[in-house]
């Protein structure tokens, strides 16, 4: 029992960083990026062929986010900042940014084929404490996890960038006129996310392995029913909603099968939206109203 | 000379489903990402009601249209509370519980069609009956055509008068400005729960169609992509009107025959379709927002 709830845990940090990455976009743009999805998948293949180069890791993982980054830039340069501009609906933005992530894990599973890969090299070494068992790479990802909560927490809340952040979260318009360089600002919460969403692919890759066309899309929707769960205004609420999915999915394989865990999730996401849309920690709002 | 009958077929059966996405995206203006597992739930019931209920060809594709249209209603409840980013994540959720209740309606030993193995679960049913109408059966491509040209006539023209209709015109309206036909007295709510199921049930037909020519199916008919495809189609053809579903589904199923040209391995040419479909999506939105032949501009 307490292994299913650590796995749970483990799965939950991972999907709730993911989630991170979404938020920091949706919450300050709000552009449903989907195309994080793709870098989701994108990242531990470019790692994966660095090691094979024999480059050491860190300077692969480094590599790797910065790509990440930098892709992620480039939608919002290429497309949403020009679609904002033009004050395009959601769904603009949405189908857009489907089309930029059939792009990217097509043209991914295009170069590196389509097989299912693993990015460790060896056995994963784990520790037993009494009945349950730690792997290293749930430790690191766990930890990875955390850290990306709390540095982006102190980044909102004590620097700079995080008030004009939260500013244009709030009415970009006015921020605009206030003398902020909104286009600048939402350009860095997309760099930020792009890294987050790379290191949430790297770590679960770690974890568990990768397929390029698989695992994009679902884990990305996963993070988004976290990021709804968790209530779409407190960074906590998130992590928080990231734990619960995990722990959701990890018990639903468990008393079930393991084909159930998705639609649990999705169970657990309609459940949210129909009987409390705000989610655990959100303030009460209407959602969904515009088109 | 068979091969191209053999695409227009899938034409045929593409074009029905995207017509009926057309209510849901070009009349609504709602983006339904679901339409691949009611595609499906046309697949299944087709082929339950062939196998086990041995139904008649036209019997089982009228009873596919209905339990499809039977199941949009969901769909259509949360449609009439949410727009936008919300819709597109219910609209996925309803995807995920499809393509998990037919993944899963399954147990070893228990006979096709009871109620403990309803779909077969992974392994599909296979030995579907082809389409026949009167003690006549299509067995070539052409002649599946002959059959299945009259059935796209028929939901294009349903498409067209309906949509021309003052029913079509409240759609628009509510699609417009849903305060101000709200406030002149038009329920919303029974509007888009016709159009859903009209939507949904065309998508049956699709799917019934498409279960009935090639005699096999297994849950991959649900997936994500299924859906993902169908709505691509429609925006690159464009919405609003009942050219654009039919131009999209010809782009999509004839443009890639464009890369056997070129040579490559039959997984890499997926990945490269799939890859012309995503920059198509980008300059549409970007560049045509109505599409190539549509009216609804999805901005």
């Amino acid at each position: 029992m307490p292994q299913i709830t650590i796995n749970g845990l483990a799965d939950g940090l991972l999907i709730a960083t993911l989630a991170l990455s979404f938020a920091s976009v949706y919450s300050t743009t709000g552009v449903f990026h989907l195309a994080l999805g793709a870098l989701y998948v994108l990242a531990p293949l470019v790692a994966r062929s660095l090691l094979a180069h024999q480059a050491p890791w860190p300077l692969a993982i480094v590599i790797a986010l910065i790509l990440c980054s930098m892709l992620s830039l480039a939608c919002e340069l290429v497309n949403h900042g020009r679609l904002s501009r033009r004050n395009a609906s959601p769904v603009a933005h949405l189908l857009s940014s489907l089309g930029i992530y059939m792009i990217l894990v097509h043209g991914a599973s295009m170069i590196w084929g389509d097989q299912a890969q693993v990015l460790r090299t060896s056995v994963d070494p784990a520790w037993s404490l009494s009945s349950v068992v730690i792997t290293q790479s749930q430790v690191i990802g766990g930890s990875a996890g955390l850290g990306c909560f709390c540095t982006y927490c102190l980044l909102l809340r004590q620097t700079r960038l995080g008030l004009q952040f939260r500013a244009i979260a709030a009415n970009p318009i006015e921020a605009g006129l206030r003398g902020m360089n909104v286009p600048r600002l939402r350009s860095s919460a997309f760099l930020i996310a792009g890294a987050l969403a790379g290191l949430s692919g790297l770590l679960s890759a770690q974890n568990r392995g990768f397929r390029p066309q698989e695992g994009g899309f679902l884990a990305l929707t996963l993070a988004v029913v976290a990021f709804i769960v968790g209530g779409r205004r407190s960074i906590w609420g998130v992590l928080l909603g990231g734990v619960i999915v995990g722990l959701v999915r990890s018990w639903a394989s468990y008393l079930t099968s393991s084909q159930w865990q998705d639609a649990v999730s999705y169970a657990l996401f309609v459940f949210f939206i129909v009987a409390r849309p705000r989610g655990l920690f959100g303030v009460p709002q209407r959602i969904g109203g515009q088109a | 000379m068979n091969y191209v009958l053999h695409l227009l077929v899938y034409v045929c059966i593409y074009s029905t489903a995207t017509l009926g996405l057309n209510f849901i995206l070009g009349s609504c203006g709602r983006l339904s990402l679901a339409h691949g597992a009611y595609f499906a739930v046309g697949c299944y019931s087709y082929a339950l009601g062939r196998v086990v209920l041995g139904l008649d060809f036209a019997v089982s594709v009228g009873f596919a249209a209905i339990v499809a249209a039977g199941l949009s209603v969901p769909l259509a409840v949360m449609g009439r509370r949410y727009r936008g980013d919300f819709f597109v994540l219910m609209s996925l959720a309803v995807q995920v519980l499809v393509l998990s209740a037919i993944t899963c309606w399954f147990k070893p030993g228990a006979a096709l069609g009871s109620w403990s193995n309803l779909t077969n679960g992974p392994f599909g049913i296979a030995g579907v009956s082809g389409p026949e109408i009167a003690g006549w059966r299509a067995q070539t491509p052409a002649q599946a055509i002959a059959l299945f040209l009259p059935c796209l006539l028929i939901v294009g023209v349903l498409s067209f008068v309906w949509l021309r209709s003052p029913w079509g015109r409240t759609l628009r309206a509510l699609r417009d400005d849903e305060l101000a036909a709200r406030g002149l007295g038009k329920p919303m709510g029974r509007f888009l729960t016709q159009a859903f199921a009209l939507g949904c049930g065309f998508a049956g037909i699709g799917g019934a169609l498409y279960a009935a020519y090639a005699g096999y199916i297994d849950p991959s008919v649900a997936s994500l992509d299924q859906g993902v495809i169908l709505v691509s189609m429609l925006v690159v053809g464009g919405s609003g009107n009942i050219r654009g579903p039919i131009v999209g589904a010809l782009i999509f199923l004839l443009l890639p025959e464009v890369l056997r040209a070129v040579p490559m391995a039959e997984t890499v040419a997926a990945s490269a379709r799939a890859f012309i479909f995503g920059i198509l999506l980008i300059l549409v939105v970007h560049l045509r927002p109505h599409g190539l032949a549509g009216v609804y501009r999805v901005e």
